[in-house]
C-alpha cells in the first residue's frame, strides 16, 4: 500500500508548496512587471463591449455632496418691525411700526441618501430640518399692539420649524446631455409637537418642484435651464432657473450657480478644502398657527372689522456669504460659513380658507401684515458626511 | 477483504481530492474573468486589473490626460493624504485592492482609490456579461455610495 500512499502524499504536499511559491512567483513577477512595464502598448486599444457612455452628474472639484449635515445657524441681533393687523398693498407704508431686536439661532439637520446611483440614473430622497428660534433682546417701543404681541408672541414662545421630505431625479440622456428633475414637501410654520394647541397641519404641506434640461460639454463645464415651481421667495412662485458650473483649467477656481436660488465663485486651495463666496437664496412660507383677527383696513374708510384667520408669514432673505469647508476626516467635512442676512420678505397674508394664492411678481392681492428685518451678521457652522 | 476496502478508501480519497482540486480550478477560472485591462465610463483612464496571490488589484496604465497642465510634467498623486505619496506618479498606481472572489459574479472586500480627491472607498464589483463590470465605491454601507460601469479593452 505504501507503493500508493506514499506518491500520492508527496504529489499533495508538492501541489500546496508549488501553489505557496507560484504566489510568491507571481507577486514578485508582478513587481518585476511594475518596474519594466511599457505603458505605451495600453494607448491603442480595442473593445467588444456595446456600453452606452452616459454624462457624470458632477463635474471637475464641485464643493463636495453632503449625504447627511448637521449645523447650527445664529443670526446676530437686528431689528425687526411690524405693523398692526391690517390690509395692505405692498406700496403702503406702515401706519404704526413697532419695532424689537432679535437674534435667531437653530439647528439644521439635512440628509441626501442615494437610492439608486448608477451611470445611467441616479436618485436620490432627502429629508431636512431646519429651526429657527427667537431670542428678543431689546425693543424700542414702550407699549406694544396686541397685533405685535400675537404675532412675535408665537415667534418668540415657538419659533419657526421647516421640515421637509425631497426627491431628485438625474438622467443623462446620452454622454453629454441630462434631466434633473427635483420634488419637495415641507411643512413649516410655528408648530410644536409638545404642546397640544400647536400640533403640526398636514393640509399646510407646501410643495415645490424643478425641472431642468442641461449639457455637459465637458469635465468641467454643465450648464442647465428649467423652471421651477418654488417658495424661495416667500411665496408660491413660478421662475426660470439657470444652473452653470464651470471649473477653470487650472482647476483653481470655478462657479457654482443655480439662479436665482444661490451663486458662488468657488476657490479651491486642495483637494481637501475649499472657499465659496457668494449668495443665498433662503426662505418659504410658514403657517402662523392658532391665528385669527378682526381686521380693520386703515387705508381706506370702509370700517367694519373682517374676520381673517389662518395667517401665513412669507420669510425670504438673501445670504451673501463666505463659505469655508474642508476635510476633517476620510468622509467627515466641516464647513464654517458667515456673512450679512438681508432681509427680502417678512410679510404676513392671511389665507382665510384658502390653501394658498399665487401672487407672483405682478399679483395686487393684500398683506395682513408690512414687516421688514433688518440687516444682521450671521455665522453657521456644520459637520457632514460627504459622498464620494 | 479488508485490503479491499482500504483500497476503496484509498480511491475515494483519491476521488474526493480531484473533485476539491477540479472545482477550485474552476472557481479560479471564474474568479480570474476579473483579470484584463478596464476602461472607466468616462474615458479618461485605463485600469489593469490583475491576481496577486488570491487576491486582485487594479493599476492605472493609461491616462487620457497624462500631463499635470499645472507643472506640465506627468501626474502625480499630489491628493493623496499620505504627503510622502504625493511625488508617486500615477500611472501605475495601485487603485484597486485587495478584491477577492465570492462567487456569484461578485468580487468584494476591497478598496477603491479616487486620485481626484485622495480619498479611499469601500468597493464591490459585479460582472455584466462578459465585458462590463459594475464598480460600486461607497463609504460604511452600500446605499451610500455611486456606481460606475467599466468595459473590457484589448490591447491592439
Amino acid at each position: 500500500m505504501n507503493w500508493f500512499v506514499k506518491p500520492t502524499l508527496i504529489c499533495v504536499v508538492s501541489l500546496f508548496y508549488l501553489n505557496v511559491f507560484s504566489q510568491i512567483d507571481s507577486t514578485a513577477k508582478n513587481q518585476i512587471e511594475e518596474e519594466e512595464e511599457d505603458y505605451s502598448q495600453y494607448e491603442n486599444v480595442t473593445s467588444d463591449a456595446k456600453i452606452k457612455l452616459y454624462c457624470n452628474p458632477k463635474i471637475f472639484d464641485l464643493s463636495p455632496n453632503r449625504f447627511i449635515s448637521v449645523g447650527y445657524d445664529y443670526i446676530f441681533n437686528s431689528k425687526m418691525t411690524t405693523s398692526p393687523y391690517g390690509i395692505y398693498s405692498e406700496d403702503n407704508l406702515n401706519p404704526n411700526p413697532q419695532t424689537s431686536k432679535f437674534s435667531t439661532h437653530g439647528l439644521r439637520i439635512n440628509a441626501n441618501i442615494p437610492v439608486i446611483s448608477k451611470t445611467r440614473f441616479l436618485w436620490q430622497l432627502g429629508g431636512g430640518y431646519v429651526r429657527s428660534l427667537y431670542q428678543e433682546n431689546s425693543n424700542t417701543s414702550d407699549s406694544f399692539s396686541n397685533d405685535h404681541n400675537n404675532f412675535i408672541g408665537q415667534l418668540k414662545s415657538y419659533g419657526l420649524t421647516s421640515s421637509n421630505l425631497n426627491t431628485t431625479f438625474f438622467v443623462p440622456t446620452s454622454e453629454k446631455n441630462f434631466v434633473i428633475v427635483q420634488a419637495m414637501g415641507e411643512l413649516n410654520g410655528t408648530y410644536n409637537l409638545s404642546n397640544e394647541t400647536q400640533k403640526p397641519d398636514f393640509t399646510t404641506i407646501r410643495s415645490s418642484v424643478s425641472a431642468l434640461y442641461g449639457k455637459r460639454p465637458h469635465d468641467r463645464f454643465q450648464w442647465a435651464v428649467g423652471l421651477s415651481r418654488t417658495y424661495r421667495a416667500g411665496e408660491l412662485n413660478y421662475i426660470p432657473v439657470v444652473m452653470y458650473n464651470y471649473t477653470s483649467v487650472n482647476r483653481k477656481w470655478g462657479t457654482e450657480i443655480l439662479f436665482p436660488a444661490r451663486a458662488a465663485y468657488r476657490r479651491k486651495f486642495n483637494s481637501r478644502s475649499i472657499l465659496l463666496a457668494g449668495y443665498e437664496l433662503e426662505g418659504t412660507s410658514y403657517r402662523i398657527y392658532n391665528s385669527k383677527a378682526n381686521v380693520n383696513d386703515p387705508i381706506s374708510s370702509n370700517s367694519t372689522p373682517i374676520e381673517k384667520s389662518n395667517f401665513e408669514l412669507r420669510r425670504s432673505e438673501i445670504r451673501i456669504k463666505l463659505d469655508y469647508q474642508r476635510q476633517l476626516k476620510g468622509f467627515v467635512w466641516v464647513a464654517l460659513q458667515g456673512g450679512l442676512r438681508y432681509d427680502l420678505s417678512y410679510n404676513v397674508d392671511a389665507l382665510d380658507n384658502q390653501n394658498d394664492f399665487f401672487r407672483g411678481f405682478f399679483g395686487k392681492q393684500s398683506y395682513l401684515m408690512l414687516n421688514q428685518v433688518g440687516l444682521a451678521p450671521y455665522i453657521n457652522f456644520s459637520i457632514n458626511l460627504v459622498s464620494p | 477483504m479488508n485490503y479491499t476496502l482500504r483500497f476503496s478508501k484509498q480511491w475515494l480519497g483519491i476521488i474526493l481530492l480531484s473533485i476539491s482540486m477540479f472545482s477550485f480550478t474552476n472557481a479560479d477560472t471564474d474568479a480570474d474573468r476579473l483579470v484584463g485591462i478596464w476602461e472607466p465610463s468616462n474615458g479618461r483612464s485605463r485600469i489593469k486589473i490583475e491576481k496577486i496571490g488570491t487576491k486582485y488589484y487594479g493599476k492605472i496604465v493609461w491616462l487620457k490626460e497624462p500631463i499635470d497642465p499645472t507643472t506640465q510634467k506627468a501626474k502625480l498623486d499630489k491628493n493623496n493624504p499620505d504627503t510622502s505619496m504625493r511625488n508617486v506618479p500615477l500611472k501605475g498606481y495601485r487603485i484597486l485592492k485587495d478584491f477577492t472572489y465570492k462567487g456569484k459574479d461578485e468580487w468584494s472586500e476591497g478598496t477603491i482609490y479616487d486620485p481626484e480627491n485622495g480619498s479611499t472607498y469601500s468597493c464591490v464589483i459585479n460582472m455584466k456579461g462578459d465585458n462590463i463590470i459594475d464598480i460600486r465605491g461607497y463609504i460604511g454601507i452600500k446605499a451610500l455610495g455611486r456606481t460606475d460601469s467599466w468595459k473590457k479593452v484589448t490591447v491592439k
